[in-house]
C-alpha cells in the first residue's frame, strides 16, 4: 500500500517536473498535472494539498529522501554530490522553477528542504556540548542558507563550466572554514 | 416564465462558478454528499429570495405606480450584475489548493454570501409583479441542479473558464435590466 502510495506521489511529481519544461509553473493546472500522470483530478489532492506542495515534495525527494542514508560521520560530501549530480541531470527544471517567487517561493522551498537533510547530519553526528546555546535547527538554517547559495549559483552556470565535483569542493572548503579563516592574522 | 429564467440564469452562472471553485478544492466526494451540499445551498438560496421578496412589499409602498415598481426592479437586477462583474474583476489570483476543513457550515456561509444577489433578485421578482412561489420553487430546482453540477464540474475538471462564466452571468442581468429601463422608461 505504501508502495503504491510512493509511487504515485513520484508519478504526480513526474508530471509536474515535465510541465514545468514547457510551461510556466502558474499556469499548470492540477487537472493537466492528473492528466499526465493518468489519473483522475480528484487523485492529486489523495497526495498533495496543491501544486507548491507537489514541488516542494520534488525538491524533498532530489534532495533529502535520496540522501537520508548517505549522511555518514565523514561529512556532507557525499550527499552534496549526489544533490548537485541531480541538480545537473535536472537542470532545466531547476532553472524553470526559480522563476516560482513570492510568498512560497522555490528558493524557500530548496533552503527549507536543505536545512532538512543538515538537521539530520547534525542529529546523528553533531558534538552535543561544543556552543550548546545554538541548537541543531538554528545551526542547520544557518548552513542551508550558504548552502543554497552555491546551490542557485550551479543551477545557473552554464553548463560544463563548473563540474559537479568542482562546486563539491567548492562547498566543502566553505563549511570547513569559518568567516575568520579568510582573514589575515 | 422567460422573465423570471432571464434573471435566474445570471444568478445560477454566479452560483455555478462559486461551487465549481469549491469543488476544484476537495477531494473526491461521495455523491450524497454532493446532494447534501446542493440541497443545503438551495435552501439557503430559498431564505434569501423570501427575504428579498419581504423587503420588496416593504419598498413597494413608497414607490407610486406600476412602471416606477417596474423600474425599480429592473434597476435593482442591473446592480445585482454590476456587483457580479465587478465582484469576477477584482476576485483575486485562484489557487487550487485543498480545502481540508469545508462542511456545511462553510457551506452555508459560502450560500449566505453569494445569496446576496438572489435576495436583490427576490425584491426585484415582486416588483415586477411576478409570481412568487413558483418562481421560489423554480429558483429551490435550478440552484440545486447548478450547485451539483458546479461540484461536479470543479472536481473533474478544475475552475478553468470560471471568470468567462461568471462575467457572463453578470453581463446577462445587465443587458436584461437595460432591456426593461428602455421597454418601460421609454414607453
Amino acid at each position: 500500500m505504501e508502495n503504491r502510495r510512493g509511487h504515485m506521489k513520484n508519478e504526480l511529481a513526474e508530471s509536474l517536473r515535465q510541465l514545468m519544461l514547457r510551461s510556466l509553473f502558474e499556469k499548470i493546472t492540477i487537472r493537466q498535472i492528473c492528466e499526465r500522470a493518468g489519473v483522475i483530478r480528484a487523485t492529486f489532492y489523495n497526495y498533495f494539498d496543491d501544486k507548491y506542495d507537489c514541488l516542494d515534495w520534488i525538491v524533498y525527494h532530489d534532495m533529502v529522501e535520496k540522501n537520508e542514508d548517505r549522511i555518514n560521520m565523514n561529512g556532507m560530501d557525499s550527499p552534496v554530490y549526489d544533490v548537485l549530480e541531480t541538480i545537473a541531470e535536472n537542470r532545466a527544471f531547476y532553472r524553470a522553477a526559480y522563476n516560482v517567487i513570492g510568498q512560497n517561493s522555490f528558493e524557500d522551498m530548496i533552503r527549507g528542504n536543505l536545512a532538512k537533510l543538515l538537521k539530520l547530519f547534525f542529529d546523528r553526528y553533531r558534538k552535543p556540548s561544543y556552543l550548546p546555546s545554538y541548537d541543531n535547527e538554528l545551526l542547520a538554517a544557518y548552513y542551508a542558507n550558504g548552502l543554497a547559495f552555491c546551490v542557485r549559483q550551479f543551477v545557473f552556470e552554464k553548463e560544463g563550466c563548473t563540474s559537479v565535483e568542482s562546486t563539491r569542493r567548492m562547498i566543502s572548503s566553505l563549511m570547513k572554514n569559518s568567516f575568520y579563516d579568510y582573514l589575515q592574522q | 416564465m422567460i422573465n423570471t429564467l432571464f434573471i435566474f440564469s445570471g444568478l445560477l452562472l454566479d452560483s455555478f462558478v462559486v461551487m465549481m471553485e469549491k469543488g476544484a478544492t476537495l477531494r473526491r466526494q461521495p455523491v450524497k454528499n454532493l446532494l447534501l451540499y446542493s440541497l443545503v445551498y438551495a435552501a439557503v438560496t430559498a431564505v434569501m429570495f423570501m427575504i428579498g421578496c419581504l423587503l420588496s412589499f416593504a419598498l413597494s409602498s413608497f414607490l407610486p405606480d406600476g412602471k416606477t415598481e417596474t423600474l425599480t426592479a429592473a434597476a435593482l437586477i442591473n446592480i445585482a450584475g454590476v456587483s457580479v462583474v465587478v465582484k469576477t474583476l477584482l476576485s483575486q489570483k485562484y489557487e487550487e489548493r485543498l480545502d481540508r476543513h469545508f462542511g456545511l457550515k462553510s457551506l452555508v456561509r459560502l450560500a449566505a454570501l453569494s445569496g446576496i444577489h438572489i435576495l436583490i433578485a427576490g425584491m426585484s421578482f415582486s416588483l415586477f409583479g411576478l409570481k412568487v412561489l413558483p418562481a421560489l420553487l423554480l429558483a429551490c430546482g435550478l440552484f440545486f441542479a447548478a450547485v451539483f453540477a458546479g461540484l461536479e464540474v470543479g472536481e473533474e475538471l478544475g475552475a478553468g473558464y470560471r471568470r468567462t462564466i461568471s462575467l457572463s452571468g453578470g453581463v446577462l442581468m445587465i443587458l436584461f435590466s437595460l432591456i426593461v429601463f428602455v421597454r418601460y422608461g421609454l414607453g
